[in-house]
């Protein structure tokens, strides 16, 4: 990068301004919850980098695609399961899933390269479901990759051998800290703003804008879209793992309809067009459910005294979804980007 | 004998799913907006059920078809009008929103343990014909699918407001160059679908027996499901597929050795994506979908 | 819980020579004797914190509130009769939200905040998180109901215990009672899919079946979000013999609709099942109900073979309201078990509770005697009340207890 920003000079410094400006941003909040927050303010600094890693991947695929892929979290599952498989210590797997086969009973990777490993797993799971459906009309592509989510589901829970269904596996160890979380969310910034600035995503983003126009000036989709696909599934498969570093565990229901739901609140919240979006909508709908959800156990207002409200983050964050497609569909960021 | 009952039993659940396939299509075609909120509409006529099972019967099914078309009615006027006019994925996501708003509401005010009641009991009286076990519920869930889609089909070519809402589905902008108001036929297709999710949760419930937040999820996603495969805004198409996806999950119930019918739906999904695959317009296309360079 | 003094103070007209030593000698006597009877009402301060990891919200609070009310009233129980080794328990809080994600950032604040016991939601995959955070600081980890017995060393936690059925005991139990009480000789079997514990349940009935010469004429499955179970129905009516008892495990929300669909099928056979179905809340959907029985942990109806969960359950009622399930009594049981195990261990050390739990076989709790091994923190093989309802009304059979232990390797 440093070689473009001679060889290009302000032009490129300028481009590459944006993921710095990002990268540098997060560091920066990061850094100060760190050092004035307690311990568990940090600990939701982490969740919140996570959550950055896997909504930045979900835009890599449906920013620049404009496919509104509700399928993606079962790449973040088929990352967030290898990687416990390659870290839950091998006496515990030998405990908890009694018919696995040795070799993968005896494997045990370093958090970092399990998580690279993971990520690379779930790129090569979309390659082969994701390549005939590129093909597909936005919609049709958009309802074919949840099936996809649907089926990885239906598995998980019922290939007991390997996944211990719906118990989920256990046991994993503690290995996603800020800094590693903070580490991967400025990996996947510069990964995402690579790929959105590479010839590939350049094409991808305007066939977006207008398919037909793309395609008469001889702009096929069908490449551009299995390209994007392949770089989301990977960062969003190494947020799975990062997923899985932290709460020390990995079942279906993590990687269903709520992740679905909040990760695409979260992207069109900030705008699903630019990767300032991404960022952004991540940071205000992750605040927002915090608040909500430190008020389910009820508060006052004034002489008003509202006792518990259980599900209030999830309502909080459907109305605010809900809100801002109506006032302002393109999100907070209409789309741009903030440099 | 097991096959012809095995069809019997398939039949009896597509056209459950036919009929909530049909709500959702409707609402499709005049507005590009696969309404995943069709399940809360599903979920909130279960809830009015149980709480009026006690009245006479019409009364009960007057009530019940009343708050779901109520409930679509201000679905479209508080959130999805705003929304009018975005793209498609924005309508679905939006819908999506909705759907979690009612259901999570409900929850947050009721909490997520299920009611149980019992509606319509006779319609589980079960009798053999030649051989085969056919439930009354079925026979009843058929005829109500074909009623209600001739209706349908009946109010889109018989009368003004669905000419005008065929109109809008062939193109939304020209109809409104005519003079088709679009705050007329938008509702009219909502208050449709409201008419078309009652019965689905009627059925339901007299089925089962119990009602829980989640009833309306499975329907909706065969609905969502079928509506694509079916052939994005073609009415008979979506039937049909919501009629198969309906038929094939009770067979593959049928006939799957015990060691795989636990992946059941998996293989039900992998259908829809063969399906997606080999003929990506669905399986009658329409004339909108095929755009060309 | 006030403070008494134990020193009296000494009346004035007690006073000078020999008869001041003599007073002051058996007064000292008296406070020593007062002190080491651990007397009624005496507790010092510095309470012992005991930290609950619950679902509040979410789907898994409808279990887990009346579960919290048990543990109230065991904590109010045993703090008006001395607390655990004189010292008061304080029952704290936090919500996990029915979430697996915050299973661990809750213990974790508990623990930070002194638990001396940390009580885990009643589930291995939501409560594990939290077990291994108290087991990395050497505290004991404690579920009222969870089914499983990876609730311990068989899930590489050591330091944790269930107070629960396990799926296969309930199961085995069932198929017990089918067999030596009802002499029912074949069975077929419909399960729910979409837990394990179900599967664990279907296996405990189907092994020990066998075992007592019975044939299972045939085993299907169903979701729980399914909306009919015609097929399943029609592969029954296709095997040509007719059941002489069918056994469902399933929670209320599949499981209504099957037990409704079986009935109008035809099949008037006693269905028996678990304790999911415990409570009345679901018999609207099924009115008049009769031939169904099921294994449970006791009786809230009033007529529990034992007085004291009748008593226990009146006390509930009149406080709270009717529960929904009694599996709340496993959370009575878990705090008495901590007062035994503090109080033999004479310590809160999470390993030494661990090694006093391990060595008190039929510990007298509520949900009946107890025996926990060093291998097995759960007990397999106690005793549960079978229930039946009749005519739509839920009774207390009787007690049964298992000859032998549920098979595990299967």
């Amino acid at each position: 990068m440093a070689t473009w920003a001679w060889a290009g000079g302000g032009a490129a410094g300028r481009a590459l301004a944006l993921p710095a400006a990002l990268i540098l941003g997060v560091a920066a909040v990061a850094t100060a919850v760190t050092a004035f927050g307690g311990p568990g303010l940090s600990e939701e600094l982490t969740t919140a980098l996570v959550f950055l890693v896997i909504v930045v991947g979900l835009y890599t695929f449906v920013g620049t695609s404009g496919i509104v892929s509700f399928g993606h979290m079962a790449f973040m599952g088929v990352g967030g399961y290898s990687f416990a498989l390659m870290t839950v210590p091998p006496h515990l797997k030998g405990l908890l899933l009694p018919e696995l086969p040795a070799a993968l009973r005896l494997l045990s990777v370093q958090p970092v390269v399990a998580a690279v490993v993971a990520g690379l797993v779930a790129a090569g799971f979309a390659a082969v479901v994701g390549w005939p459906l590129m093909r597909l009309s936005p919609l049709a592509a958009a309802i074919a990759l949840f099936a996809v989510l649907n089926i990885v589901f239906v598995v998980a829970t019922q290939a007991y051998g390997i996944t211990r269904g719906q118990e989920g596996m256990t046991g994993v160890p503690a290995s996603t800290s800020e800094w590693t979380a903070l580490g991967w969310a400025a990996v996947a910034i510069a990964a995402a703003y690579a790929f959105q600035t590479s010839r590939v995503g350049l094409r991808l983003r305007c066939a977006r804008e207008d398919e037909l126009a793309a395609q008469a000036i001889g702009i096929g989709v069908v490449l551009e879209r299995f390209v994007a696909l392949l770089v989301s599934a990977f960062i969003i498969g190494v947020g799975g793992a990062l997923f899985a570093g932290l709460l020390q565990v990995v079942s279906p229901g993590a990687f269903y309809i709520d992740m679905t739901f909040t990760t695409i609140a979260m992207l069109v919240v900030g705008g699903m067009r630019s990767l300032s979006g991404a960022v952004l909508g991540t940071a205000l709908v992750f605040a927002v459910q915090e608040v909500l959800r430190s008020l389910e156990n009820g508060f006052d207002v004034g002489p008003l005294s509202v006792t518990s409200l259980p599900g209030l983050d999830l309502l909080g964050v459907a109305a605010l979804g809900l809100l801002v497609l109506m006032a302002r569909p393109s999100g907070v960021t209409g789309g741009r980007e903030l440099l | 004998m097991i096959s012809l009952q095995a069809i019997v039993d398939a039949v009896s659940l597509g056209g459950l799913y036919a009929l909530a396939a049909l709500g959702v299509a409707l609402i499709f075609g005049v507005m590009r907006l696969i309404n995943f909120a069709h399940g809360g509409l599903i979920m909130l006529s279960a809830y009015g059920l149980w709480l009026w099972s006690a009245y006479p019967v019409p009364l009960t099914i007057l009530l019940t078809v009343g708050v779901a078309v109520v409930a679509a009615l201000a679905m479209e006027r508080v959130a999805f009008r705003p929304v009018r006019n975005a793209d498609m994925s924005t309508l679905l996501v939006a819908s999506f929103f909705v759907s979690s708003l009612l259901q999570n509401g409900w929850i947050g005010v009721y909490g997520s343990l299920g009611k149980s009641v019992s509606v319509f009991p006779g319609l589980l009286d079960r009798f053999d014909v030649a051989g085969l076990s056919i439930y009354r519920l079925d026979l009843v869930t058929l005829g109500t699918t074909a009623v209600l889609l001739a209706t349908c089909s009946l109010v889109l070519t018989r009368t003004l407001i669905g000419l005008q809402i065929r109109a809008a589905s062939e193109n939304f902008v020209a109809a409104r160059l005519l003079g088709v108001r679009a705050d007329r036929v938008i509702p009219a297709a909502f208050a449709m679908s409201g008419v078309l999710a009652a019965p689905v949760a009627i059925l339901l419930v007299a089925r089962t027996g119990y009602v829980y937040p989640g009833i309306g999820l499975t329907p909706v996603l065969i609905a969502f499901l079928a509506t694509v495969i079916g052939g994005m805004g073609n009415l008979l198409g979506a039937v049909a597929a919501g009629f198969v996806l309906g038929s094939l999950t009770t067979a593959l119930q049928s006939f799957l050795p015990e060691a795989a019918a636990a992946y059941r739906d998996a293989f039900v999904f992998g259908g829809v994506l063969l399906v997606l695959v080999w003929r990506p317009g669905g399986l009658l296309p329409t004339k909108f979908e095929a755009e060309r360079v | 819980m006030g403070r008494r003094y134990v020193l009296r103070q000494m009346s004035p007209a007690v006073a000078g020579g020999t008869k001041r030593l003599r007073v002051v000698a058996t007064a000292i006597a008296a406070a020593v004797v007062a002190a080491a009877c651990g007397g009624s009402q005496t507790t010092t301060g510095n309470p012992i914190i005991v930290g609950a990891v619950m679902n509040l919200s979410g789907s898994i609070s409808v279990y887990d509130l009346p579960t919290l009310n048990a543990f109230r009233m065991a904590v109010d129980d045993v703090n008006h009769s001395g607390g655990v080794m004189g010292r008061s328990l304080q029952l704290v809080t936090e919500d996990m939200h029915s979430t697996v994600a915050d299973s661990r950032p809750a213990a974790a604040d508990l623990l930070g905040r002194g638990a001396s016991l940390l009580i885990t939601a009643s589930d291995y995959d939501l409560g594990s998180p939290a077990a291994f955070a108290a087991q990395s600081r050497n505290v004991l980890a404690l579920a009222a109901g969870c089914g499983s017995i990876q609730c311990g060393p068989p899930g590489g936690a050591p330091l944790w215990f269930t107070f629960g059925n396990a799926g296969r005991s309930e199961g085995a139990a069932m198929a017990e009672f089918a067999s030596r009480s009802k002499q029912f000789r074949t069975a077929w079997t419909l399960r729910d899919s979409a837990a394990l514990f179900h599967t664990e349940t279907w296996k405990g009935f189907r092994d020990r079946f066998t075992e007592l010469g019975g044939t299972i004429l045939g085993s299907e499955t169903f979701a729980p979000t399914d909306t009919t179970i015609a097929p399943q129905l029609s592969r029954l009516a296709a095997i040509g013999r007719a059941p002489d008892v069918i056994f469902l495990t399933s929670d209320t929300t599949g499981g209504v609709a099957a037990i409704r669909q079986l009935r109008a099928a035809g099949y008037q056979q006693p269905i028996l099942s678990t304790n999911s179905f415990d409570g009345s809340y679901w018999e609207q959907g099924v009115p008049g109900l009769s031939n169904f029985y099921y294994s449970n942990y006791a009786s809230f109806y009033g007529d529990d073979p034992s007085k004291d969960i009748n008593q226990f359950f009146a006390r509930y009622k009149a406080k709270y309201s009717l529960p929904q399930n009694s599996i709340l009594i496993t959370g009575y049981a878990l705090i008495q078990a901590f007062k035994l195990a503090a109080e033999k261990a004479r310590s809160l050390a999470g390993d030494k509770l661990t090694a006093a739990l391990e060595s008190m076989p039929q510990m007298d709790l509520f949900v009946g005697p107890t025996t926990f091994t060093h291998d097995l923190h759960i007990d397999l093989a106690r005793r549960m009340v079978v229930m039946t309802i009749q005519g739509g009304q839920p009774k207390a059979l009787q007690y049964w207890t298992l000859s032998k232990l549920p098979r595990l390797d299967d």
